[in-house]
């Protein structure tokens, strides 16, 4: 694959992912249902795994999470550039092995990613014994944050669909 | 599988590592926030601010259409409580007159309460489930420091600065699960510590914990806090009991504070970059 193509669709897929960030903070972050916001950050990680493998989707990961490292706040510092890393990996691995690239990879490669960054934050969360208040948290987190699947997806299909070329 | 994990996966993970433990390190070593943070922060805060922007525009257009005649409600009751604020007012300088004078008549110190202030917008509320805090256009360079309170324009606690950079600052709210304050009763004087609770932070709540078990908390009753320590300044506004729990273990009891300040409608703050208060 040329480099200046692989440029271009990794140039689409960020201006993509720029979209979404601000679609999370114009729209999402004032979305609240029984006082739960969606987060779609692990749901970008989720999607961008499922189509693009285990080989391109982590190293996205990696750089979506240190950008969330240093431009949000993290619950500990590198905690999005691990997570969002390994899940990416599990994620495409998952969706790899079990569906073909679709709404049903995407959906099973972002339930795999909510679920790990909801299993790092109890790593973190084990010493202050809140773990029982999170897990309730993580799950409402994902159910709300679900719907938005609708959003994110189709952005996502667009620019694998535009940028993708056989070689 | 296990051919690709030597190839790719382990690579790609042990990368993800290593760029972990440098920012851990870089955020370790950094008296205030890492270099690459305050970059990044630095870079997105106009961002961050035109966002807000246009979200309190749409809001305010909103509002402006839907709320006309709560806003009509709302001023009638408010001419009124301004009205028996001014007699409780024109008592309350009877009482200092009074007050100055029984001192002066027993030779005791005089009650000083000084508050550096610096006036701030909030440029990106962070509604993240998992956190409650604010992004300041201020920092560094107009005195901000880590631990400074910030407060509203009537003296309600906001929350505690976290983390500062150059021209931007996040403050830790109230209910955020990392914040701990000190706090009292106002009515009977009793201590506690005000902090952040998961299962409440989605209901904009906190909890009053550490109560003495003689502590007679009421619904309604105005905490504020303590000032124990001097790391924060007394007497600000924390908020008033919504309910009073018992442990799990039946044993201690702990308040449900509703706050005083209405974090969602927030733009514009203050921090104390500096108090001295003698009481």
């Amino acid at each position: 694959m040329p480099k200046r193509y692989l440029v271009f669709r990794w140039c689409i897929y960020a201006l993509a992912t720029l979209v979404l960030s601000f679609f999370q903070l114009l729209v999402a972050d004032h979305v609240s249902l029984y006082g739960i916001t969606p987060f779609l950050a692990p749901m970008l990680v989720g999607v961008v795994s499922s189509y693009e493998g285990s080989r391109a989707g982590p190293i996205f990961a990696l750089v979506f999470g240190v950008l969330c490292d240093l431009g949000t706040t993290a619950p500990a510092a590198g905690f999005f550039t691990f997570t969002f890393t390994l899940a990416a990996l599990v994620a495409a691995l998952v969706a790899e092995r079990l569906f073909s690239p679709g709404f049903l990879c995407s959906l099973a490669s972002t339930a795999v990613c909510y679920l790990i960054t909801a299993l790092a934050r109890f790593v973190l969360l084990a010493s202050s014994g809140a773990v029982g208040a999170a897990a309730v948290l993580a799950v409402e987190e994902f159910l709300i944050s679900l719907p938005f699947l609708l959003v994110v997806f189709p952005v996502y299909r667009w620019v694998h669909q535009k940028t993708a070329i056989d070689y | 599988m296990k051919r690709f994990l030597t190839k790719h996966g382990i690579v790609v993970l042990s990368v993800a590592t290593v760029v972990a433990v440098a920012l851990s390190l870089l955020s370790f070593f950094s008296s205030n926030t890492n270099v690459l943070s305050n970059i990044v922060q630095t870079v997105s805060s106009p961002f961050r601010s035109a966002a807000t922007a246009v979200t309190g525009w749409v809001e305010g257009i909103h509002s402006y259409l839907t709320e006309f005649d709560a806003l009509q409600e709302e001023n009638a009751a408010l001419k009124i409580q301004i009205a028996e604020m001014e007699e409780q007012l024109r008592q309350a300088e009877r009482d200092s007159e009074e007050n100055a004078t029984l001192r002066r008549l027993l030779d005791l110190r005089e009650q000083r309460r000084e508050l550096n202030m610096e006036s701030a917008r909030i440029i990106q509320e962070d509604t993240s489930n998992w956190a409650s805090t604010l992004t300041l256009n201020i920092g560094d360079s107009f005195g901000v420091s880590v631990g400074d309170c910030v407060i509203t324009e009537t003296g309600d606690l906001v929350g505690v600065i976290s983390e500062t950079g150059s021209n931007w600052s996040t403050c830790t709210t109230i209910i955020d699960t990392d914040t701990s304050i000190g706090a009292q009763i106002f009515r009977t004087g009793d201590i506690g510590v005000a902090r952040g609770d998961f299962s409440l932070m989605g209901q904009n709540r906190l909890q009053l914990a550490y109560l003495d078990a003689d502590a007679s908390p009421q619904v309604g009753d105005l905490v504020v806090t303590s000032g124990l320590g001097g790391y924060y300044p007394s007497q600000l506004v924390i908020g008033t009991v919504d309910e009073v729990m018992t442990d799990d273990d039946g044993l201690a009891q702990y308040a449900v504070l509703t706050p005083a300040v209405d974090l969602s409608a927030l733009s514009q703050v203050f921090v104390i970059t500096d108090f001295s208060i003698v009481e």
